[in-house]
């Protein structure tokens, strides 16, 4: 999902998530203090799909809904209904990037998250992948501000 | 209609973009104000009218996000007159 800075009801300071050694070191060298994790896909977060094949031309369509993929006679499926963790990260850890003068306590906004939570969830079964929250500094680490109880299957915008 | 989930975006069956659904406020839909339209409730942030697509054809939306682009739309991912998709590229 794209985020943006104005994806920030409260108008709080920005933590800019740094996914990659030169953009952590960067980050190190212009005064941030990397808060390093690892990223740590969740079993939870699933996205389905199955695939159809037209036999005469070869083409596909990938279906994601239970309701879709109502193809003629010349369609043939060619992958059944699977699972999968739909997002892709370019290295197995990432780092939030701390100001220096953050004060304890102070709430901010995480554009990029590191954890996986469960923004969004599907009667079909798919759960999506939170982007972006509210997290409190606590010192040592952010403290993210979000209860995945809530069945957000609403989406407003 | 559909939406991707992924990126919040809603296009119409053709796979004409009607909107991509943005709103940082995580507002729940029962605590938005009343409006004169059963399918449309109001939103005292932005003051902007919130309209439920579980009620509209994709041709009502596309005439709501034409004359304004800046129209808040309201899905549920349950609603009938949706299916999901995975593509930006319908």
């Amino acid at each position: 999902m794209i985020t943006d800075d104005t994806n920030n009801p409260n108008d709080l300071r920005l933590i800019q998530t740094a996914r990659t050694e030169v953009s952590i070191n960067k980050a190190a060298k212009a005064g941030f203090r990397p808060l390093v994790k690892q990223v740590m896909p969740s079993k939870k977060i699933r996205s389905k799909f199955c695939v159809w094949q037209n036999l005469i031309t070869g083409e596909i369509e990938v279906v994601g809904d239970y309701r879709g993929g109502h193809f003629g006679e010349s369609w043939q499926e060619v992958i059944g209904w699977s699972e999968y963790y739909p997002h892709h990260f370019p290295r197995p850890f990432a780092a939030y990037l701390i100001p220096s003068d953050i004060q304890v306590g102070e709430r901010v906004w995480v554009e990029d998250l590191i954890e996986d939570f469960i923004g969004t969830r599907w009667n079909q079964g798919d759960n999506y992948r939170l982007d972006s929250c509210e997290a409190v500094w606590d010192g040592t680490d952010l403290k993210i501000q979000f209860s995945e109880s809530r069945n957000r299957q609403v989406i407003i915008g | 209609m559909k939406f991707n989930p992924h990126t919040n975006r809603l296009f119409t069956d053709n796979g004409c973009l009607i909107k991509r659904l943005h709103c940082p406020f995580r507002l729940d839909w029962s605590k938005l104000g009343p409006t004169d339209d059963p399918n449309s409730r109001h939103c005292g942030i932005c003051q902007n009218v919130v309209t439920d697509t579980a009620h509209r054809t994709e041709q009502e939306l596309v005439e709501i996000m034409t004359e304004n682009p800046h129209a808040c739309l309201k899905v549920d991912l349950y609603q009938d007159n949706l299916t999901l998709t995975y593509r930006d590229d319908n």
